[in-house]
């Protein structure tokens, strides 16, 4: 019974990860896309709200300006490199990982691979020294 | 009055001192009377602390516009209700409120205790923290400051804070973040004592699942207060102060469940002390944040320059727990070791690793720009891209361990027990991801977290099912089963309604951050659009006018299949009386809410033709997060319900 589950259960992983890579389309609507991109725009006359979020006159002007580029088929990097030669980087709502930055985005991976490095071998060197 | 609580607070303050000192003194000479002494004066300051908030909320109520607190966060249109709340409005009256929360906790502490006046121990730490907030209170944030002259009328509260939510939501969060201050003190004093059992564990254990239960629901309050007031769509932004709130979350999340394996291994002494110095620190850290706006956000309404004091704090919070902990570092090692990489231990650690790297994560992304400013001069910000790209990945294990710990046997695992307890769990997953894929769900994030989801729900199950049936194996009914199962092991299967909460907190959250669908249109009257199901007809912009506002409401009528369902309002103002407030205009969304989705409508502009601009979005299953809030604060009292009632029935 339980191989039968094991079977089951592996064969379903497998088949779902196969469907998962098959369907990986992106369908995504002219709003999603503008949100997305928005999104990672900060409103530049609010706190702490972004383009996506803010109701504000300059917020809405630019969710605009990012729709007719969409419409005109620039890229997502494009439009964001557009506000960003306009308004500098302050207007990213986080900072790419480049430079000082990259500190931002490796420590958080780092912490986790040192983390968990450290447990395992804390557990291993428990069962060497058992073993003696 | 308010020289009653002027007096008031500086009796506390000097009080507080003394109990300080005549708590060192019994800890060192071991006299009773001085211990009972300290404990008096605590008890003592709640009550001088009770009667300084009573004053201060007098003054606010009948506006005496001669104190600077109450004019600078009151005005004459304002309700009664929001004169109140206006308590915790500004810098003054927060730290008042705090300092009164952190002395009826301290009360508490020392009148449950056996011994008569307290752990004198425990006191010094509690009373030493408590003269930090009150030296605060007294000195340079003093609530009763005068005026040179008294003005005539108030600045106003700002209309965003004038909502039922912000009158619960900041003092639940109080509750939770002072609420630390008590286990930490339980800690400290073990550390101070040298009695290092796992007593002040288990002493200070409910404290943090009480506070822990506030910090959730509070966290959760200002969830709802921002999705349903600030009017942008949605509930978290990874907002300084959101952060401040969060962090200790993580790390006391990370202590509550790490403390078990000490409780039952005797491991992990040095750790959990760790733990808890960090919660302790991130909870004053929070305050740090929010009470000095050293980080600009949504919330700089409480801005100040108590800075520096904050700080000098907290690094000697730092420098003197860390100290003491090294110098006890030989008392608190392990009586018990590691096993395997699969056991409960284990997944215990990589839960604790995890919370403490979002925990950091969180607090790297919130103080980056100081550092950016200060090492490279340049301006930027840590937004919601970085949090979320940090944060999805480290939550979808931490679900995937929430499903895993709990069944996973401790010491190491044998292949029986991983079949026995994970077979049925996998299933489940697999099936979800599956159903899920028929269905047409694309998103990865989305059917990881969902299948995940099923599996956590899966294991909850289990247990109960199984607990349920060993019980009517011996002859009760499922239902009396069900419940005696709870009240028998209150924490364990407490513990699992808080995980099944975290589930559908989980779906909520994924749901209506994956799934949203929007649409930003301009109306004339007549036209109509369609969101989704919905079909969305606007019947034109209406002059709204009362004492303390001028506004527009746009009405729209909803429409699902040609069939009408709702007509919905919503609203844009602005607050007559200007004052010297920097808001005065607010847009009050119109919101139709089911368990399937949200409709939220936001009226951001009406021009002079009666042309509107609508943003409206389709949130779905954004009621399961207050849904599984509710849970989780159920599962959490379940656990913390006292034990009285269980001796009868096992006497029964």
């Amino acid at each position: 019974m339980n191989r039968f589950f094991h079977k089951i259960l592996s064969g379903g992983l497998v088949l779902s990860l196969a469907l998962l890579i098959a369907f990986q389309v992106n369908a995504d609507t002219l709003e999603d896309q503008i949100a997305d991109i928005s999104g990672e725009l900060m409103c530049p006359v609010c706190e702490g709200q972004s383009v996506a979020e803010s109701n504000a006159q300059l917020a809405r002007d630019m969710r605009a300006i990012v729709k007719t580029k969409l419409l005109e088929g620039h890229s997502k990097e494009e439009i964001i490199d557009y506000f960003v030669s306009s308004y500098g980087e302050t207007i990213l709502a986080s900072p790419p990982p480049r430079g000082f930055s990259a500190i931002l985005w490796l420590l958080p991976v780092l912490s986790v691979l040192i983390g968990a490095a450290i447990i395992l071998r804390t557990i291993r060197s428990y069962r060497v020294e058992e073993k003696k | 009055m308010s020289d009653l609580g002027s007096i008031a607070i500086l009796l506390s303050f000097f009080i507080t001192i003394y109990s300080l000192a005549a708590c060192a003194v019994a800890a060192r000479t071991g006299s009773r009377a001085f211990a009972q002494s300290g404990g008096n004066g605590i008890v003592s300051v709640a009550f001088l602390l009770l009667v300084a908030v009573c004053c201060l909320v007098y003054e606010l109520v009948t506006l005496d516009f001669s104190l600077r607190y109450v004019a600078l966060n009151t005005s004459t249109d304002l309700p009664v209700i929001y004169r109140v709340t206006a308590l915790w409005a500004g810098q003054a009256g927060s730290l008042l409120l705090w300092s009164l929360i952190l002395s009826l906790y301290m009360a508490f502490v020392v009148l449950r205790s056996r011994k008569k006046g307290g752990d004198p121990y425990v006191n010094i730490v509690l009373c030493a923290v408590s003269v930090f907030f009150l030296f605060l209170v007294a000195y340079v944030e003093d609530p009763f400051e005068k005026l040179g002259v008294a003005v005539g009328e108030g600045r106003g509260l700002n209309p965003i804070l004038q909502n039922g939510y912000m009158a619960i939501h900041p003092v639940t969060l109080y509750v939770g973040y002072v609420g630390i201050t008590v286990p930490f003190a339980f800690g400290i004093a073990a550390l101070l004592s040298g009695r290092l059992g796992d007593e002040w564990i288990r002493n200070c254990r409910k404290y943090a699942l009480f506070s822990w239960m506030f910090l959730s629901a509070g966290l959760l309050l200002g969830a709802r207060w921002a999705y349903l007031e600030l009017g942008w769509g949605g509930y978290w932004a990874w907002d300084p102060v959101e952060n401040a709130a969060f962090m200790p979350w993580l790390a006391g999340t990370a202590f509550l469940h790490s403390v078990m394996i000490q409780e039952r291994k005797a491991m992990l002494k040095k750790w959990n002390m760790i733990l808890l110095i960090i919660t302790f620190f991130l909870s004053i850290f929070g305050t740090f944040i929010t009470r000095s706006g050293i980080v600009s956000s949504v919330h700089s309404f409480a801005r100040s320059d108590i800075g520096p004091l904050f700080l000098g704090f907290m690094v000697f919070i730092l420098l003197f727990s860390f100290a003491l902990l090294v110098y006890r570092s030989k008392e608190l090692e392990s009586e018990e070791r590691f096993d395997s990489v699969l056991s409960r231990e284990s997944a215990f650690l990589f839960n604790n690793l995890l919370f403490l790297a979002a925990a950091f994560s969180v607090f790297l992304g919130t103080i980056f720009p100081v550092l950016s400013e200060a090492f490279t001069g340049k301006n930027i910000l840590v937004g919601p891209p970085y949090f979320n790209a940090v944060g999805v990945p480290i939550g979808l294990v931490l679900i995937l361990l929430m499903g895993i710990g709990p069944l996973i046997s401790w010491k190491k695992a044998s292949t029986a027990n991983l079949k026995r307890n994970f077979v049925f769990p996998g299933v489940v997953f697999t099936v979800v991801l599956l159903a899920l894929l028929v269905f047409g769900l694309r998103e990865p994030v989305a059917l990881l977290s969902f299948a995940l989801c099923g599996f956590v729900a899966a294991t909850v199950f289990l247990e109960y099912f199984r607990g349920i049936r060993v019980r009517s194996g011996r002859g009760e009914n499922p239902v009396s089963a069900f419940f005696n199962l709870i009240s028998r092991n209150r924490r364990r299967y407490g513990g699992y309604i808080v995980h099944l909460g975290v589930v559908l907190l989980v779906i909520g959250i994924t749901a209506s951050s994956l799934f949203v669908t929007q649409k930003e249109v301009i109306l004339e009257k007549g036209d109509s659009f369609s969101l989704g199901r919905y079909d969305l007809v606007f019947h034109g912009v209406r002059f709204i006018s009362n004492d303390a506002k001028d506004g527009f409401s746009a009405e729209l009528s909803i429409e699902n299949n040609g069939r009408s369902v709702a007509t919905m309002y919503p609203e844009k103002n602005i607050y007559k009386y200007e004052g010297n407030r920097e808001i005065n205009q607010e847009t009050e969304v119109a919101l139709r809410s089911t368990f399937r989705d949200d409709l939220y409508l936001i009226l951001s502009e009406v021009d002079r033709s009666g042309k509107v601009n609508v943003r409206a979005l389709l949130n779905p299953m954004v009621n399961w997060i207050w849904a599984g809030g509710f849970v989780i604060v159920l599962g959490a009292i379940v656990t913390m319900w006292p034990e009285g009632r269980r001796k009868k029935e096992s006497g029964a």
